[in-house]
């Protein structure tokens, strides 16, 4: 009967501990999940704005970037949206300051960012009315955008032109799909491929001169190069002024005396052009009798 | 039989019923706790990497934090406690209260001038309609770590991240509604549970059908009322 009751004592304890804990850690987490500073000390600033957009209870404000408070309420007025905030520690807002609603992510949420003023600001006076901006509309912003893009390539005649150039890549499209000019051609017909084809097999081959250029028997190379050994030679020859087109090249008597030549012969044909009427004409006339 | 037994709950808390009442408690709660350990902690590891590695493409993983709490809040912490609660401890009931009646202990009670139902449904139905909450909060509270563990192991979200990350969004009432989730879902266990084994016929092969239809009936009955409970305090 002692063994039962200490058993008994001990499923109660156990359960009393457990339930004990849990109802501990409800606690723990309901005081979490409402987002109350109850350890620290807290201070409240109270925002009136136009509107806000979908700002909750419970969102985030920041200063400079840094995490210091909530959103602990909003009430409707008829002067505006007053946002009640909750701040880790007070905030000294000069007269150039700046509240705005902000959104967090493009999926939703928003959070209150504080621009506390340039500190050579004078300070904002005690009582007097903060207020704050509403969030950018950023659909608004990129219909205006849109727009103004639109604008100015219609306007500009950007969109015109732009028509008129695929109107013509159209075409130009068009005409290649049909294998029209040398372009289409080479797009659709296969037998300039073909030829290149047996042009590069001739090649390949050693066939025709530039094939046997390029082929592994380098006889016509050989033959090439043998040639312009020999002309090479020659020019060098002649450079030097050795044989006649070298002493025609570079010895001047010679030069003088071919020079010379080439005036008698002029002359004597000249001779020849004035006497000839004259012989013949004594022939044809001697001839008659 | 369960206006019935609300009836009798102020004699479960007489010192000579408590005693039931805790072993109760003991066996739906205490014995139940590692089976819901374990489901607990991976329904929130696979919730955060399934969310996580989804919201990681588009750079925003740190939203698993949001993503795991509220969902364990809302519906996964009372549904997956329920659905262990309802296969384990609620066929058990069923089993116990319907060889009871087909060995005839519930008529040797009626005859003794004992309520069945004080007797046998209100302890349960007391020890359902307690735990499962504190059960659901315990459920929350692993599938949240678990989901922290895999946030901090594998996706490079911070613990403290995370916690930021699921005060934004979590609120008291996604708590409290998945205890009241879990609350009518303890109900609908016993109640289930006393009922088909109090209508067992046919000797042990009328105690496994119980059995069965308790467990069936009851998955059933929690999937209803989840929607309809979810419908009526988010619209």
């Amino acid at each position: 009967m002692k063994r039962s009751r200490v058993q008994q004592a001990s499923v109660e304890v156990t359960v009393g501990l457990f339930m004990m804990l849990i109802l501990i850690a409800l606690g723990f987490f309901t005081i979490i999940l409402s987002q109350e500073n109850l350890l620290g000390t807290s201070y409240q600033m109270s925002v009136v704005f136009d509107q806000v957009t979908g700002l909750i209870k419970g969102d985030k404000v920041f200063v400079r970037g840094v995490d210091v408070g909530r959103v602990k309420s909003l009430t409707v007025q008829r002067d505006g949206v007053y946002a009640d905030l909750t701040l880790d520690y007070p905030i000294q807002l000069h007269e150039d300051y700046k509240i705005v609603v902000t959104p967090s992510s493009v999926l939703g949420g928003k959070f209150v960012e504080v621009y506390e003023g340039s500190p050579d600001k004078p300070l904002l006076p005690e009582g007097a009315p903060v207020v704050g901006m509403g969030p950018a509309d950023f659909i608004a912003e990129l219909t205006d955008g849109v727009k103004a893009l639109r604008s100015a390539l219609e306007g500009g005649g950007v969109l015109g032109n732009l028509s008129e150039t695929m109107d013509n890549l159209k075409v130009l499209t068009g005409r290649l799909r049909n294998g029209e000019g040398t372009i289409g051609k080479l797009l659709t017909d296969d037998a300039l491929y073909t030829n290149v084809l047996a042009v590069s097999e001739r090649l390949a081959n050693g066939e025709g001169t530039l094939g046997k250029l390029l082929s592994s028997d380098d006889k016509l190379y050989q033959d090439l190069s043998d040639a312009v050994t020999a002309l090479k030679e020659t020019a060098e020859t002649i450079n030097r002024g050795e044989g006649t087109l070298g002493k025609l090249v570079k010895d001047e008597d010679m030069y003088k005396q071919v020079d010379g030549l080439v005036t008698d012969i002029r002359a004597a044909v000249d001779d020849l052009r004035e006497t000839t009427p004259v012989v013949s004409f004594s022939s044809i006339f001697f001839g008659a009798f | 039989m369960l206006f019935e037994a609300t009836l009798f709950i102020p004699l479960a808390l007489t010192k000579r019923r408590r005693s039931e009442v805790f072993n109760q408690l003991y066996i739906t709660g205490i014995k139940s706790l590692g089976v819901i350990t374990v489901v607990a902690a991976f329904t929130g590891m696979i919730l955060a990497l399934q969310t996580g590695l989804e919201l990681r493409r588009f750079g925003l993983q740190q939203n698993i934090g949001t993503a795991v709490t509220v969902v364990m809040m809302r519906e996964m912490g009372p549904f997956m406690t329920a659905l262990i609660v309802a296969a384990s401890v609620g066929s058990a009931i069923a089993a116990q209260v319907g060889t009871m009646v087909v060995s005839e202990e519930v008529s040797a009670l009626e005859i003794m001038s004992i309520n069945p139902v004080r007797f046998i449904v209100l302890p349960r139905l007391i020890a359902l309609a307690v735990m499962m909450p504190i059960l659901t909060i315990y459920t929350n509270i692993l599938g949240v770590a678990g989901g922290a563990l895999v946030g901090a192991t594998q996706l490079q979200v911070s613990f403290q991240a995370y916690i930021d990350n699921a005060q934004l969004y979590a609120q008291n009432k996604d708590l409290y509604v998945g205890l009241l989730k879990a609350f009518v879902f303890g109900i609908v266990i016993a109640t289930t549970a006393c009922h088909q084994g109090f209508v067992t016929t046919e000797g042990a092969v009328g105690v496994g059908q119980a059995t069965r239809r308790t467990v069936i009936i009851s998955f059933l009955t929690i999937l209803v009322l989840g929607y309809m409970l979810t419908r009526v305090f988010y619209r």
